[in-house]
């Protein structure tokens, strides 16, 4: 495999040993070199080159810039760029040009990050294994009969195929970590409220997040910083800036590690738990501290995000009716006709089922028993975090129950594949930061992903410990 | 729990504006029963006396100063009209008039 873009990149640029622009042509030949991977939708040649000319230009001229300045970012393709296609992998939007920049896009081009193209995904990010984009295949760039995880796999595997150094993802379930995971690089899923959501096309707009994708945790906290922070134009970002956002170096002695003991039970492969073992006990030879932590309500947690995400859903992709933008079916005789047939035709079946779900559980009869009881059981869910992390610093546990799957394994049974998300909803429900990171490799080659979550706004404690993980895991190879 | 079948599929799909050939209906019938099936795990709990979550950290929705901004412009906004005309979306007619005599 083609070894991957680390932080050092970050600061080779910084320094001058490396230019933008070789940078980007290196990254442009990998892409080219390896078609059979799928992990782009469209590749900004021109513009990316112009992007790192320029960066460059400013460079020698002796203009301090930010550390992601010059360097090549792919974004999935749910997040606009203005002038550019946002086809969220849906034949809906297939021809749909964004008229405006995403906030997290305006950050990027003010940080001076080159947008070298779109990336692959679960159409409008339903899936846990990018199979349901209705546009083309990604492959797991560790082993090509498996899915490269979902809903973010293509920025996944372009980041894990060292075709780009950084990625944004957006996470609804797990759909940064849950494939950061499979392709064995870092995923980061943000504070609710912590990156402004406005130019992210909305699946469950009360848990949201768009986050970092890169090949170490550095390079994903380098990401972070740049797209944190408040923005007027998003109702639910938070207030705070991003002042209190650090990457810290410390000791892991004195550290309260939380274990959430039931996690580790029936249906998790033995060699991720073995990772987690080895990782437990390197937290505890160095001092730290590892606590049992309850999670009781963790069971509950797949139907009610399956309830909360779907309901959501359904009134959220109410708007693509054929008016507006996106794909318009031809032959209807009257209005409420084109509605239906649009919405029929350009969709596809997983879109379908969700939409179908969350128009159910929205019904009169059924909204108190689904949607609402849903929300309360959310509200358990995060009393039990809070409880917890007055207890830990940071909870350790696996991102997935097993490595990569094969192709076709879960889409026959769409519960099977719902189930995928049993260790990353959770913190999606609470709206809790949390970070995946490389753990070693299963018996086939397959990447194992173990995960750090923290305490609302803890991003700095987060990646704190994720660091003293990432050393740690760096001496078992 | 009501009985999921073709017909509902059909009612739901109705209010989604979907539709789905009696074929389809029947395969999404039996999935969504299935799924069903699961979540109605949360009725397990007890939750009378649980308020619902709607935003997470009680930071509730904050708007913006009124004030006038740059918008898209009619042109930017029709760009991706699947049907236009001047400054109007054009749309397939909606309402049925008898003709007139």
């Amino acid at each position: 495999m083609t070894p991957l873009f680390e932080s050092q990149v970050l600061a080779q640029l910084a320094q001058g040993e490396v230019t933008s622009d070789s940078l980007v042509k290196t990254c442009l030949q990998r892409i080219a070199d390896q078609p059979e991977l799928g992990a782009f939708l469209e590749i900004d040649e021109e513009g990316a080159l112009a992007q790192a000319a320029e960066i460059d230009r400013r460079r020698s001229g002796g203009e301090t810039l930010s550390p992601i300045a010059g360097v090549p970012v792919a974004l999935k393709d749910n997040i606009h760029v203005r002038g550019r296609r946002t086809t969220c992998a849906s034949r809906i939007l297939a021809d749909f040009v964004a008229p405006f920049d995403a906030h997290v896009v305006t950050k990027l081009k003010e940080a001076g990050a080159i947008l070298i193209g779109k990336t692959n995904m679960d159409e409008f990010a339903m899936g846990s294994s990018t199979e349901y984009s209705a546009l083309q295949v990604t492959r797991n760039p560790h082993h090509p009969e498996r899915v490269p995880g979902g809903s973010s796999g293509g920025s996944a595997a372009a980041v894990a195929a060292g075709l780009v150094p950084l990625a944004l993802g957006s996470s609804t379930g797990g759909s940064i970590r849950q494939p950061a995971a499979f392709c064995g690089v870092v995923g980061m899923k943000p504070t609710y409220g912590r990156v402004s959501r406005y130019g992210l096309v909305a699946y469950g707009s009360s848990l949201d997040q768009i986050g970092p994708i890169a090949a170490d945790v550095t390079a994903a906290f380098e990401l972070l910083h740049v797209i944190a922070g408040h923005d007027p134009k998003d109702s639910t970002s938070a207030q705070m800036g991003r002042d209190d956002l650090s990457l810290r170096v410390a000791d892991p002695k004195g550290l309260r590690i939380g274990i959430p003991k039931d996690w580790l039970g029936d249906g998790l492969q033995p060699e991720i738990q073995q990772a987690m073992s080895r990782l437990t006990e390197s937290f505890a030879a160095a001092g730290a501290e590892i606590v049992e932590v309850a999670l009781p309500h963790s069971e509950y947690a797949i139907p009610a995000y399956y309830l909360v995400a779907t309901a959501e859903a359904s009134s959220n992709l109410a708007r693509f009716d054929g008016v507006r933008y996106g794909y318009r079916a031809t032959g209807a005789q009257n209005l409420k006709e084109m509605f239906v047939k649009t919405r029929s035709e350009g969709f596809g079946p997983e879109v379908k089922r969700r939409i179908l779900l969350g128009t159910y559980c929205l019904s009169s009869g059924y909204y108190e028993g689904y949607y609402l009881n849903a929300q309360r059981v959310r509200t358990r869910i995060s009393d039990d975090y809070r409880q917890a992390f007055g207890k830990v610093d940071a909870i350790l546990a696996p991102t997935t129950p097993t490595t990569a799957f094969r192709f076709g394994e879960k889409t026959a049974d769409p519960w099977t594949m719902y189930l995928d998300d049993i260790y990353t909803v959770t913190a999606n429900l609470a709206g809790i930061p949390a970070i995946s990171f490389p753990a070693g490799l299963d018996s086939q080659g397959l990447p194992i992903g173990l995960q750090l979550m923290a305490a609302p706004f803890d991003e700095s404690k987060l990646f704190q410990v994720a660091l003293n993980a990432e050393n740690f895991i760096r001496t078992w190879r | 729990m009501s009985a999921l079948d073709r017909s509902t599929v059909h009612h739901y799909a109705k209010l989604a504006n979907l539709a789905f050939s009696p074929e389809q209906a029947d395969v999404m019938a039996h999935e969504l029963a299935s799924i069903l099936e699961y979540v109605n795990k949360i009725s397990e709990l007890d939750l009378s006396d649980t308020e619902p979550t709607f935003s997470t950290f009680g930071q509730g929705c904050h708007t913006r100063e009124d004030r006038t901004e740059e918008g898209l412009g009619a042109e930017e906004a029709l760009r991706n009209a699947p049907d236009k005309e001047s400054q109007h979306f054009l749309v397939p007619k909606m309402i049925h008039t008898r003709e007139l005599k």
